[in-house]
């Protein structure tokens, strides 16, 4: 198991180049004169070519690549031009808003929909698993931003129970920072007060989101437990005496969950890089909107810097899939 | 009192075709210390008839019209499941074909086996040697190993350690034997084997067999061994029963049904030997195929098929009925068969 994970931790490498690679290509390919546009209108030809010497952008692009690649790996990942700050150092405040907002809605989606999958099929084609697929299909069908403005018009407008959007009140003092993740860094702390601001606010942005994914796993947890309880072994554990709920949770949920764990890191990527609707509606300061703005203003570094940490988390979030595969399915270890 | 008595047992299957009558009249019955071959041509309803005995055939689609199945004088056919389920494990086990599919891939071997032993233990506690109110701990040690000692018995080399293992680190064969060891856990008197080698290499059939036959004598065990092959059941079997499309047809000591089979079914099948296998196909001088079930022939399901019928064949379907050699034989004309 250790030098299976070695061996694709390494492998991990080549495709984090290519990646970098492909993020600097594109960028460069883009039309349109980033060096014109942070100018200003009103910039000189002079002005202009200064500015270009300072960012480094009339040099070969072989050498743009090199000292981008070796600044990526002494976290210099470039300036934005429109702030003027550091990529990395904003890349640290919005990332983890993000992670927060996609950890939180696929642990509800996972939380809600491996129990629901596997009733609705233990109870195929009766009413609870009549009820789970109309809920799924509903789930699927419903845009995420507007699911969002719904919840903000009953939790908020209506009950008041809720905060319209953003992450901790501004007039607040978070937890101190430790994972960037502020429910995280307010357990840290003990202060439960914090915690439960934190949870206010990513609530309905983390339901929101989490509507589709928790479709897509109900949906798979029952055809794989359904296909796991046609196996020739559940005939045998009920032959041998194994009650129906010992089969079930016990040796069905596992075989069906590991088959399911594929289609969750596929979503933990999708949800990363499909933030921002979400993050508009509800104001959420993470790379979602940070991105947008670069895009609307052709700031090069900061999108090729969310790129490539979406780009690196959704290739390392499929190595953890694949390794936890491998923890709940003996037989891949050897693969 | 036989053991399993399965008596005149009407079922069929209903699907999108209508009701198939798969099993039409099937009577069989075991002593302790009796290994049955149970054989037939495909679909005549061997594995339908082993998986009543622990009523594991899902109604519907099936549905029983008559007959009884009686296990240790208990009815079956009444019991409820809580009642079917003590005996599922405890008193019945049940071993299939393939030893790959029906190891659970993502549990080890002992956690299976454990939870078998746990289960056999709760319906009788001497099965872990434990007095009835012993604690948790207590059970898990003694099932654990109960399951060790019956790897051990069944030839699995360092059971102490292998009982860790996950099923894709053994062999077919040595699979098939921890399915066996399984099925062995909680002492029962009955196994039914539904094909147990059908699956393995031929080197390992052999072995799987003689541990078999091995088992039964120690334990004194009755055995219902599903095959498709006579010369398994020649090589370990005491007792036989033919199925030909839904019914016994000849059933009895295994020498007097292959050295005289009476009925010319069983005869067939013989004079088709030594190409023992009789899983499909036109057989030796027989003409015609096996009959739809969902639209069975009248009388006798043999006619069609039979040299010797009679046009009286067709009104009512035989029942077993012995002959001068000693088997049970369903043919109006068994003793012209002679
Ligand atoms: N779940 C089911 N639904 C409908 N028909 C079934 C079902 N299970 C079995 N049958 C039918 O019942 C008949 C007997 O099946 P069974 O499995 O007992 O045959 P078998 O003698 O064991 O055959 P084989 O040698 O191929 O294992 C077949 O005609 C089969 O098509
Ligand atoms: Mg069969």
């Amino acid at each position: 198991m250790l030098t299976y994970a070695l061996r694709r931790i390494v492998l991990l490498l080549p495709v984090l180049v290519g990646l970098s690679i492909i993020v600097f290509a594109i960028a460069r390919l883009l039309p349109g004169d980033p060096v014109q546009l942070a100018a200003g209108p009103q910039a000189t030809k002079e002005e202009i070519e200064a500015l270009a010497r300072e960012l480094g952008l009339d040099r070969p692009l072989i050498a743009q690549y090199w000292s981008y690649a070796t600044g990526l790996l002494q976290g210099d990942w470039g300036q934005s031009i429109l702030t003027r700050r550091p990529v990395w150092e904003d890349l640290r405040i919005y990332l983890p808003a993000t992670l927060e907002l996609v950890f939180a809605a696929m642990a509800i989606a996972v939380a809600i929909g491996l129990p629901a999958g596997l009733l609705s099929a233990a109870y195929a084609n009766r009413w609870p698993d009549y009820l789970s697929r109309t809920l799924s299909l509903g789930a699927i069908s419903m845009p995420r931003f507007f699911l969002g403005l719904l919840m903000q018009l009953f939790f908020v407008m209506q009950m008041g129970w809720l905060p319209l959007g953003g992450r901790f009140p501004l007039v607040e003092i978070p937890p101190p920072a430790v994972t960037g993740l502020i429910t995280l860094d307010a357990l840290i702390a003990r202060d439960g007060g914090a915690f439960l601001t934190a949870l206010k606010h990513l609530a309905m942005p983390a339901a929101a989101m989490s509507l589709s994914p928790l479709a897509t796993i109900t949906r798979m947890m029952r055809a794989t437990t359904l296909e796991a309880m046609s196996q020739d072994y559940v005939t045998t554990a009920r032959a041998l005496g194994l009650s129906r709920g010992k089969i079930l949770f016990k040796y069905v949920a596992r075989n069906a969950a590991s088959a399911t764990l594929t289609v969750i890191g596929l979503y933990f990527g999708w949800l990363l890089a499909g933030t921002v609707l979400v993050e508009t509606v509800f104001d959420w300061p993470g790379v979602g909107l940070y991105a947008t703005k670069a895009i609307a203003t052709q700031d090069f570094m900061p999108l090729m810097g969310v790129t490539l940490v979406i780009g690196a988390l959704f290739v390392i979030v499929n190595l953890i899939v694949d390794l936890a595969y491998g923890l709940i399915n003996p037989k891949a270890r050897y693969a | 009192m036989a053991l399993v008595e399965i008596d005149e047992l009407h079922l069929t299957m209903t699907s999108y075709d209508g009701a198939a009558h798969v099993l039409a009249g099937v009577s069989l019955s075991l002593e302790r210390g009796e290994i049955w071959g149970l054989v037939g041509e495909t679909g005549c309803g061997k594995s339908l008839t082993g998986l009543t005995l622990s009523r594991l055939v899902a109604s519907p689609p099936a549905r029983y019209l008559s007959g009884a199945v009686r296990f240790d004088g208990r009815d079956l056919l009444a019991a409820d499941e809580e009642t079917m389920r003590d005996l599922r494990g405890r008193r019945i086990g049940m071993i299939f074909q393939d030893p790959t599919t029906n190891l659970n891939p993502a549990f080890r071997v002992g956690t299976q086996m454990i939870d078998v032993a746990l289960h056999a233990g709760r319906v009788d506690p001497s099965i872990l040697g434990l007095a009835a109110g012993a604690s948790r701990g207590a059970r898990r040690r003694a099932a654990r190993d109960l399951a060790v000692s019956m790897l051990d018995r069944v030839g699995i080399v360092d059971a102490a350690r292998r009982i860790d293992d996950y099923p894709h680190q053994f062999s077919g064969g040595m699979r098939q034997r921890v399915l066996i060891a399984m099925a062995l856990i909680g002492r029962p008197d009955l196994i039914i084997a539904d094909e147990p080698t059908t699956a393995l290499d031929v080197s390992v059939q052999a072995q799987i067999l003689a541990l078999l036959h091995r088992l039964a004598a120690e334990d004194g065990l009755a055995i219902l061994l599903i095959t498709h092959n006579l010369g398994v059941v020649a090589q370990i079997a005491s007792h036989v029963a033919v199925m030909y499309a839904g019914a016994v047809v000849e059933a009895g000591d295994v020498r007097a049904v292959l050295k005289s089979p009476r009925h010319p079914y069983t005869q067939a099948l013989i004079a088709a030997l030594p190409r023992a296998d009789v899983k499909r196909g036109a057989l030796a001088g027989l003409p015609g195929v096996v009959p739809d079930l969902l639209t069975p022939p009248p009388g006798c399901r043999f006619l069609p098929r039979c040299p010797i019928g009679a046009a009286d064949c067709a009104r009512a379907a035989p029942g077993l009925a012995p002959v001068d050699t000693g088997q049970r034989v369903a043919c109006f004309r068994a003793e012209r068969a002679a």
